[in-house]
């Protein structure tokens, strides 16, 4: 395997990079909770639909007793959109 | 100037580190000389080694090694890839390299696996095999593309988990290998196959890994983003089977492939290695690296959980990447070449 210096495309790629990972934050990743670390009311989006955070109620695995797991209910804050509003499905949000 | 200081400095600290190694080189020689002396018995000891030390975390603490595992190992890890995938092999001089990088990058940034399977067209269409090849393989970027359309996100966790094998493969290309050399590969299916039938249980109840709340997540959490949707009993052996899976996938590239790809068989010592990630790097690259790893680490300290998200988010198109490199390599040959078997590009040479 030969050795190769990097030119100065390799240090714009690495730039363009740390750019995107300055603009990822607007950007949820799947199955995370769309308002982390925002409050009732901030604007979110879901899937590229704006929405807005809203008190829930989630649904969830509790394993820290082991298996099998409980479910349980927990309050949280779900990321809200339009066609979820004009559902109105009720308090159980996943 | 500054940065010839910091690397001067960098060289200086691993003065000592490098003493010690070679002392306790020379210790334990009359026992472990013929682990080391013989490259390919290396690798096999080694890879052995970091699967069953991968195991023995992931079935006992498997919520610290997912919380901390890409915190720390991450961005070195994507170092690792572009070092051995492009800058090493010279395909950052090849425009398809260039015609892919966005694609990667808009994948870093929510693109979704659409835009990261893109990656792989200019890949296959620069690559100097036959028409066949590059058909095949195009239908092979199209029928993925169209699994990634119909239902993205089953996709990109489909994706995720077997995004980790795919370093196994990425070592095989580095070198083919005979029987004996599988057996850190199979060590590999044999742990997920027992993780999957639920080994770990018993070792999870005694060391009450079902929690580590100072990680500021729990496998409920783990089960939501690993594994959706999937029946609650097999969804947390998933789980585990991710962290054992990570930890080889991490293994492989920080580990096994730079201990493949080393021209020279012997163990290097820790100055000529800095030298020689100098020598392909440059320090004006690795100075920015060194940033963003600071950047997740001291992220981490202050939000763990969002830290390991983060990572996660930027790391989203180096898996592309792999697969791109890999689509080029299997429309460039009959059948991909050892990478240090490959007659070496045009450059200048460094020594280690």
């Amino acid at each position: 395997m030969g050795r190769s210096i990097p030119n100065r495309g390799l240090m714009l790629a690495l730039g363009v990079a740390l750019t995107a990972l300055a603009a990822y934050a607007d950007i949820p990743p799947p199955g995370t909770d769309e308002c982390r670390g925002k409050q009732a009311g901030d604007a979110c989006r879901l899937g590229g639909t704006p929405g807005v955070c809203a008190d829930k109620t989630c649904g969830r695995l509790d394993y820290s007793r082991g298996v099998p797991p409980k479910s349980v209910s927990v309050p949280c804050l779900r990321c809200d959109t339009e066609g979820d509003r004009s559902l109105t499905t009720g308090a159980q949000a996943r | 100037m500054f940065l010839q200081a910091v690397s001067n400095r960098i060289e200086w600290a691993l003065a000592p580190l490098d003493r010690l190694r070679a002392a306790l080189y020379r210790w334990a020689a009359p026992v472990a000389a013929p682990l080391y002396a013989d490259r390919p018995r290396r690798v096999r000891w080694l890879g052995a080694a970091l699967v069953m030390l991968g195991w023995l975390l992931a079935a006992t603490l498997p919520l610290w090694m997912l919380a901390l595992a890409p915190v720390v190992l991450g961005v070195p890890h994507l170092l690792a890839d572009l070092r051995y995938l492009v800058v090493r092999p010279g395909r950052h001089h090849q425009p398809w390299f260039w015609l892919s990088l966005p694609a990667w990058i808009g994948t870093s940034v929510g693109g979704g696996p659409v835009l990261g399977l893109a990656g792989l067209v200019p890949a296959v269409l620069a690559a100097r095999g036959s028409l066949n090849r590059k058909l095949t393989l195009l239908g092979g970027w199209a029928l993925l593309s169209a699994l990634a359309w119909r239902d993205d996100l089953l996709f990109q966790l489909l994706f995720l988990h077997l995004h980790n094998l795919v370093a196994i493969a990425w070592w095989w290309v580095w070198r083919p290998c005979g029987l004996r050399d599988w057996i850190w590969p199979l060590l590999v299916a044999g742990g997920a196959l027992a993780l999957l039938c639920g080994a770990a249980q018993p070792l999870l109840d005694l060391t009450q890994g079902w929690t580590a709340s100072w990680t500021g997540t729990d496998f409920g959490d783990q089960v939501a983003q690993l594994a959706p949707g999937v029946d609650p009993a097999l969804a947390w052996r998933l789980v585990v089977v991710f962290g054992f899976l990570q930890s080889v996938h991490y293994g492989v590239w920080l580990r096994l492939i730079p201990e493949e790809d080393r021209p020279r068989p012997a163990p290097r010592p820790f100055r000529a290695s800095w030298q020689a990630l100098l020598a392909d790097f440059g320090p004006g690259p690795l100075l920015a690296v060194a940033g963003l790893a600071g950047f997740i680490l001291a992220w981490a300290v202050i939000d763990l959980p969002g830290a390991r998200l983060g990572y996660l988010w930027l790391a989203a198109g180096h898996g592309y990447l792999e697969l791109a490199v890999a689509a080029h390599l299997l429309a460039d040959e009959p059948r991909p070449l050892a990478v240090r078997d490959r007659p070496a590009p045009a450059g200048p040479a460094t020594g280690a």
